[in-house]
């Protein structure tokens, strides 16, 4: 936020031209922007805390009006109930299985590759790129058939196979970032580096990799999220419960609960599914709402 | 130019030419297998009727001649993702960029609402689904009802009856898509930062209103992210999923959509054939939508280098 002097005088300038206008609109716009944003947060929130409080409340409270925030009588055995029938802790180290091989896969394949695209020239370079852009188009839909027989072929139905392995073969999204953003970093450091006897490998581990950290780190994120959320994934490729996923268990939990109308434990599992990716979030927050900046980046 | 560009392809070493395919080589891989052979085996398979036990048969057209004629199953889908489309795309374009334009200010505070505003985008999957087919439980403001509804009732707003009723179960499909505009902020953000300070300035020094600065300054350039939006919502409506498949309407034909219809064919029928003519009428669809919207966008989306 650091304002150079001439920028710092224009505003000034601008603002003793408006101060002259008149005073009072400003700060009533100013609280009127403060007013919306706070009542906007408000509902965004709401849901939320709703949730809080149902899954603290015996089922018969939850959907009465006049809405009870604070439950009559707290019922935390409504989180105990749902750890001791549901395998929350299973469901989600499978999950967690198969979300950090993801990232790995993702991560290295796609520093891979788009140091490849970023330092190296050949008469195709372009044209494989445009390609790489290409196979953003095409919707998952028209591949996933093909696939799945693909899969079933190699005996991968039930394991975590289909769900990990086309990650290690980088995302084209994660490329044109980690491309654009290599392109960016001085070549002379590769020169340099190359003097002292660094391979491109070397070059790619100790040089470049290290520097792309903040885009590496919001690609963890992102397949991460991915990953954690995914539910037709697993809805196609999984059908041992021992194997699901915690988006398969928290589906079939309800699926299989139909007339069964524990309210106070399905808010709660509900909950408890949300903390991995809340908890994520506090810590990443930064990274994970980093924005991509389309204007620049499309061009080459 | 052309001479030139000959010179420098061939000062390029054999050895830089090979590093270039290896360390794209993972990308290739992926590329055949998991892209180009399945896209082209997908086409086949739309002409062919395979319920995975017995062969193959090839059948032409059949399959796409049956579903021109499957009005209660696929005109019904593509009647409902269409109507995701036309009315969810350009709500959730115009909300994400109304509550960003709100956020874009360095004003105290600001980051806290920022985090508020993105938190329920970070919550995906099945939980949310759930959670909101809750939340959306009919009953009215006097009676049981779901959060929604009681606090339309706060309004003296009777809630409608949401996935209890033919007309409402389809905006609340959308309804919980919008919670989630805010993560839409990862791209109108940086377009709005990206508009130069001078040029704003400017226009408030030549006496330009709020709107009027917005409209003829910030607007065209932040086109490109308009477009980009629009395009990547289009797409996301077509193929949407989840929200019907989790928090489906009380009948379910009221919210299905073509991705419901062809996970159906493909995974519970097994009929391959015929869902990856579902697929590839899925896949036209978007390139038609693309194509046009790229045509257009050459009217009104602003890049600098022009």
């Amino acid at each position: 936020m650091s304002q150079t002097n001439s920028e710092v005088i224009s505003q000034v300038q601008i603002n003793q031209k408006a101060s002259t206008r008149s005073k009072l609109p400003k700060i009533i716009l100013r609280s009127l922007r403060y007013l919306v944003l706070t009542v906007i947060a408000a509902a965004l929130l709401l849901p939320l805390v709703w949730t809080i409080s149902a899954s603290l409340k015996p089922s018969s409270e939850i959907f009465s009006v006049p809405i009870q925030w604070i439950p009559s009588e707290f019922k935390w055995d409504n989180y105990s109930r749902v750890l001791s029938i549901f395998p929350m802790f299973q469901y989600s180290a499978n999950t967690l299985i198969i979300t950090i091989s993801a990232i790995i896969g993702q991560v290295l394949s796609s520093v891979c590759v788009a140091y490849g695209f970023a330092r190296f020239r050949h008469p195709l370079a372009n044209v494989v790129f445009l390609l790489v852009l290409a196979t953003m188009m095409i919707p998952g839909q028209v591949t996933m058939i093909p696939q799945f027989l693909m899969f079933k072929e190699f005996g991968w139905i039930n394991t975590y196979l289909p769900l990990i392995v086309p990650n290690f073969f980088a995302a084209a999204i994660n490329i044109f970032l980690l491309r654009q953003f290599i392109m960016g970093i001085p070549k002379e450091l590769d020169e340099s580096a190359k003097m002292d006897g660094c391979s491109s490998f070397g070059i790619l581990t100790r040089i470049i990799a290290p520097m792309c950290k903040p885009i590496i780190i919001t690609i963890m994120i992102w397949t991460f999220n991915a990953n954690w959320n995914d539910f037709m994934g697993p809805l196609i490729y999984l059908n041992d419960p021992d194997k699901f996923t915690l988006q398969l268990g928290i589906y079939s939990l309800n699926a299989g609960q139909q007339g069964i109308t524990d309210y106070g434990m399905m808010f709660a599992a509900t909950l408890l599914a949300l903390i991995p990716t809340l908890l994520l979030f506090a810590v990443g927050q930064k990274y994970f709402m980093s924005g991509i900046k389309l204007g620049g980046a499309l061009k080459g | 130019m052309m001479a030139k560009t000959k010179q420098v392809y061939s000062s390029i070493s054999k050895h830089e030419k090979r590093n270039f395919w290896i360390y794209i080589s993972p990308w290739i891989i992926g590329f055949l297998a998991f892209t180009a052979i399945p896209f082209f085996s997908s086409l086949a398979l739309s002409f062919m009727q395979w319920d995975i036990i017995t062969p193959p048969k090839w059948v032409g057209f059949d399959n796409y001649k049956e579903l021109m004629e499957d009005k209660i199953y696929f005109w019904n889908a593509l009647r409902n993702t269409i109507f995701y489309a036309l009315v969810g795309v350009p709500l959730s374009v115009t909300l994400g960029l109304l509550l960003s334009i709100m956020l874009s200010k360095e004003i105290k505070g600001i980051n806290a609402f920022r985090i508020i505003f993105y938190l329920p985008a970070v919550f995906g999957g099945v939980a949310v689904l759930m959670l909101w087919s809750y939340l959306l439980y009919p009953g009215t403001g006097n009676g049981d009802a779901g959060l929604i509804n009681a606090a339309l009732g706060w309004f003296g707003i009777e809630g409608p009856g949401w996935s209890q009723s033919e007309f409402w179960s389809k905006p609340a499909v959308i309804l919980v898509g919008l919670w989630g505009v805010g993560g839409s902020m990862m791209i109108w953000l940086p377009a709005l930062a990206g508009v130069p300070k001078e040029l704003l300035e400017a226009a408030e020094i030549d006496g330009a209103s709020r709107w009027r600065k917005f409209w003829s300054v910030s607007f065209p350039l932040i086109t490109p992210a308009i477009f980009f939006q629009v395009t990547m919502g289009i797409i996301g409506s077509f193929q949407i999923f989840m929200e019907p498949k989790i928090m489906p309407g009380n009948q379910k034909a009221w919210t299905d959509s073509l991705m419901v219809n062809l996970f159906d064919n493909a995974f519970t029928f097994y009929k391959m054939g015929y869902a990856s003519a579902i697929a590839w009428i899925l896949f036209i669809m978007i390139m038609v939508l693309t194509v046009i919207n790229l045509v257009v966008s050459k009217r009104w989306v602003y890049y600098e280098s022009n």
